[in-house]
């Protein structure tokens, strides 16, 4: 009798123990992932790019020199308080994907061409901040800015019953040839945030097809009401 | 002072040809989008100076540079970028961060203001459009290292296979070449094709050995030894005798 208690006891806590080294390497995933996340949005390239196209603005546009400043301002303060929250909406999140691609395209002139489209039935529904926003910078990163004659940029959300269906896609070729690294930072961030956040059931696929690079995510459908 | 300035970005040219506007003994002859396009405007113009941005469509800056012979002075402009920057840390260029400070800018172009004495003893003449003399400069990256050097500095070159590996100072990156095409390119006064595999800088040499079959030994500063085949030898001793 005692022995059964001794042996169950011992069992008992060393499973306990074992469960909660288990939630503190989980524990220590997610910060890593979010602080690799954050890491990667404070994009100093394209700061000191847009500022220095401003500072060239302001001679000669500056109506369109204020705009910009107040975009650039806009997507600092997001990608800092934006980062520390663990769902946003996606409305908040495009309206920051398109403050984003205004300023690209003072930058990239008539190289840039973009257009953000969303189903209204799509407001509301939670995703993991910056998502998107990685997603469209990468394009631009590896697509758009590669190309003499540059491209177009596409971001097309919509919806099912329980799904919310993401999807970004650029010119441009999936060539990881050139910088294969970096290619591989940003994707592979992607996929862990949305397993450590809807574990397994959540998608992503990065393809490319027809002269243009897709990635699509669908994740199950959180309202914010 | 010739200078063109390469950037794919309109913006980020007019703001700096606007700050340079100040410098009157710089002469902006061009703008150029991309790589291809300053390749032809630098062989329309042989600028004395360039401003360069890093990353461009299609070939960056470093590839532009890999195909010029003549390598005019380079102020690197680029935003925040530690490839570059660590490119930077091999040679002693100068490079400007964008957004571009003044007072920087203005170190920079009294720096090249300075060196320009130097360099002007190798703008192409007609004659010598086509040789690199001791005093050119050249580019070479070697995966992500990249030096400026004096051609003065390079004790030798070795052939191996398609590529060749040019020696300076400390280092001796690989650069695909021939050594046939560079021996075309280079000053036959100066640099000579000792045998099959090396061509060596003449000012270089320290000693000479008769060695096996009429063939002779020169030893260079800094202790390599090379060996002159006998067919070349004749020529080397009418090269450095009287």
């Amino acid at each position: 009798m005692i022995w059964c208690l001794v042996y169950f006891a011992f069992h008992f806590f060393e499973r306990s123990r074992n469960e909660e080294i288990k939630n503190l390497r989980l524990e220590a995933m997610r910060t890593e992932v979010e602080l690799n996340n954050l890491k990667s949005q404070l994009n100093p390239h394209f700061m000191f790019n847009s500022m220095n196209s401003i500072r060239a603005l302001i001679d000669e546009n500056p109506v369109i020199a204020k705009e910009s400043i107040t975009k650039l301002s806009n997507i600092l303060r997001n990608t800092l308080l934006m980062g520390r929250k663990r769902l946003v909406g996606i409305e908040e999140e495009l309206s920051l994907v398109e403050d984003y691609l205004r300023l690209e395209q003072v930058r990239y002139e008539e190289r840039l061409r973009a257009k953000v489209e969303m189903d209204p039935s799509c407001i509301g529904c939670l995703i993991p901040p910056l998502m998107v926003q990685t997603l469209v910078e990468n394009g631009i990163k590896h697509g758009i800015s590669k190309l003499p004659l540059g491209g177009e940029i596409n971001v097309i959300v919509s919806r099912t019953d329980r799904m919310l269906s993401i999807s970004v896609e650029n010119t441009g070729t999936l060539s990881g040839s050139d910088n294969p690294q970096s290619t591989g930072i940003g994707i592979a961030n992607t996929r862990q945030r949305l397993e450590l956040i809807y574990e397994g059931k959540a998608t992503f696929d990065l393809f490319a097809s027809d002269g243009k690079v897709h990635a699509h995510i669908t994740l199950p459908i959180q309202n914010n009401l | 002072m010739k200078a063109i300035i390469i950037d794919d970005e309109r913006l980020a040219r007019k703001e700096l040809r606007s700050l340079l506007n100040k410098y009157h003994e710089i002469e902006i002859v061009d703008e150029c989008a991309n790589a291809g396009e300053a390749l032809s405007s630098i062989d329309n113009h042989h600028p004395e100076l360039i401003f360069l941005d890093i990353q461009m469509p299609g070939h960056n800056g470093f590839e532009l540079l890999n195909q010029l012979d003549h390598v005019p002075k380079v102020i690197f402009v680029t935003a925040y970028d530690e490839y570059a920057i660590r490119a930077f840390e091999v040679n002693a260029l100068d490079y400007l961060l964008k957004p571009v400070n003044p007072e920087r800018l203005d170190e920079a172009i009294a720096k090249v203001s300075r060196s320009k004495s130097s360099f002007s003893q190798s703008i192409p003449t007609e004659e010598a459009t086509h040789k690199l003399t001791e005093n050119d400069q050249i580019f070479l990256k070697d995966g992500e290292k990249c030096w400026f050097t004096s051609l003065k500095d390079v004790r030798m070159f070795e052939s191996e296979g398609n590529y060749v590996r040019v020696y300076f100072n400390e280092y001796k990156p690989l650069v695909l070449k021939s050594l046939n095409s560079l021996e075309e390119r280079l000053d036959p006064k100066v640099y000579f094709r000792a045998n099959r595999k090396f061509i060596i800088n003449l000012k270089w040499v320290s000693g000479i050995e008769n060695w096996f079959n009429g063939g002779l030994q020169v030893q260079l500063r800094g202790g390599d030894k090379i060996e002159i085949s006998r067919r070349q030898a004749a020529r080397f001793r009418d090269l450095m005798s009287l």
